[in-house]
């Protein structure tokens, strides 16, 4: 027996609009010949490139992200493969933001295609049709989103993945349960087959298990807080308003040749590094950790990380960078990646004796607002020679920037 | 793709000179705008009767650039 006198008794406040096949839709927005078809959006359109997003047309025939796009052509021949077009993807992502932002000032951008508002003492279905209709209007008559509503974060994230595309649906006292018993435990964001079989051990096979289950019993599940998490979230309790500081920046860039001399991917890690350091001070950061990996062609991973003084200079980082990528076993590299980590305001770096770091702080600021005001990286070290069509912009689903 | 193109605009491309044809534009999928450096670059993406063109104006020189065209086929 359910009982409903658990469930948070308050009025929706919280609305989650998540944009629908996001890369796709909008490149059908800016080419009406592609709507309708089945396209995808791959990281790069040959064989071995990964479908990052593939269109609701192509999704239907079972064309999946993660995909290669060998294996989506196998499915369906004649699916249009396209490349990214971050600044086309930020343009509609900032346009979404505007028209939200028109509703509260508590908006959270959880990526490239996800928003949630706290929207409270508003008509929430009335405002979810209403920012429906602004999005076909004001930005593309193509975009749809699926409008969540519920009292937690979970439940709206929950609620708009009930039906996509175009949906509109809210999880409250009233419903829960009945949209629960349609659910499987591995439709619920942050339960996997892992966490799945931990509740199975526990006798939860289904949400209204979950949802029914005792604290003590979910933490044993979890062997963790986790535990009492989760029975917030389904509770509708909010427990996930919580704003994560950055703690690192990395770029990465897969090869289509995999090279394994250090001399073939030494350009390629400094202008990597030349694009974190420029994105780490932009963002008024220094860092004390620089970190490597390798993925190899036979998808071993290799990593290692280096703590050491306070560096922002990209020179510096490529130093350390390099340091770290000479002890790496030299064998075919398919994705070399690169990031700092233990990152602190730069305001706050105390000065050294040893060197004028307010000279290289000024000529470092010289030569980013020269990169600034040019683009495309017009002042970068020699070693950087010949990488101009390499390591292109890329656009993340979770950090917009 | 990154070639000057004759283009007849008024608030949007209206008329493309393209492969010995005159185009008319027949919608505007999209308009967006992006900046390399300070400059100010906005891309019209645009269909005639039957291609796609994605047009990109540079505003500090005033010059249409067409950098995909396409039939909305596959490859």
């Amino acid at each position: 027996m359910v009982k409903p006198t658990d469930f948070n008794p308050m009025p929706s406040t919280i609305m989650h609009v998540d944009l629908n096949s996001c890369f796709a839709t909008i490149e059908q927005q800016a080419n009406p010949i592609l709507r309708g078809k089945p396209i995808a959006v791959a990281a790069y359109t040959t064989g071995n490139g990964c479908i990052v997003a593939p269109s609701v047309e192509a999704k239907r025939l079972g064309i999946k992200v993660g995909m290669r796009v060998k294996d989506g052509l196998a499915i369906y021949p004649k699916l249009i493969v396209l490349s990214p077009d971050p600044d086309k993807y930020r343009f509609v992502h900032i346009g979404l933001r505007k028209i939200l932002s028109d509703y509260t000032d508590k908006i959270t951008p959880k990526s490239i295609d996800e928003f949630v508002l706290d929207i409270t003492g508003l008509d929430m279905w009335q405002t979810g049709r209403e920012i429906k209709n602004r999005i076909k209007k004001e930005i593309g008559e193509w975009l749809t989103v699926s409008v969540g509503i519920g009292p937690n974060r979970f439940l709206a994230k929950t609620a708009a993945g009930l039906r996509k595309p175009d949906g509109l649906d809210e999880i409250n006292i009233s419903n829960f349960a009945e949209i629960f018993m349609g659910l499987k435990l591995t439709d619920l964001c942050g339960i996997k087959t892992a966490n799945a079989n931990r509740l199975n051990r526990m006798n939860i096979y289904t949400v209204l298990d979950f949802y029914e289950a005792d604290v003590t019993i979910l933490k044993s599940a979890f062997q963790s807080i986790t535990g009492y998490y989760w029975y917030q979230r389904l509770h509708g309790y909010e427990i996930d308003e919580v704003a994560w500081d950055r703690k690192s920046f990395g770029n990465s860039y897969a090869f289509y040749k995999q090279p394994s001399d250090i001399a073939d991917l030494a350009p390629i890690l400094q202008k990597l590094v030349e694009k974190m350091g420029f994105r780490l001070r932009r963002a008024g950061f220094s860092a004390r950790g620089v970190h490597v990996s390798l993925l190899y062609r036979d998808f071993v991973y290799w990593h290692h990380g280096q703590v050491g003084p306070i560096i922002f200079d990209s020179r510096d980082i490529y130093k350390r960078a390099l340091q770290i990528l000479q002890t790496s076993p030299r064998l075919p590299v398919h994705t070399l990646a690169v990031s700092c980590f233990d990152i602190i305001k730069t305001d706050f770096i105390q000065g050294s004796l040893l060197e004028d770091l307010d000279k290289k702080r000024r000529l470092i600021e010289a030569v980013d607002s020269i990169n600034e005001r040019w683009g495309n990286f017009v002042i970068t070290p020699a070693t950087m020679f010949g990488t101009n069509s390499l390591v292109l912009d890329r656009i993340s689903y979770n950090v917009i920037e | 793709m990154d070639i000057p193109i004759p283009v007849i605009f008024g608030k949007m491309p209206l008329r493309v000179f393209y492969a010995g044809h005159e185009h008319s534009i027949e919608k505007l999928g999209l308009h967006h705008t992006y900046r390399v450096g300070r400059t100010l670059y906005h891309v019209f993406s645009v269909v005639s009767e039957n291609l796609f063109f994605r047009l990109v104006l540079d505003t500090d020189n005033l010059l249409w650039k067409l950098t995909e065209v396409s039939d909305g086929e596959a490859n």
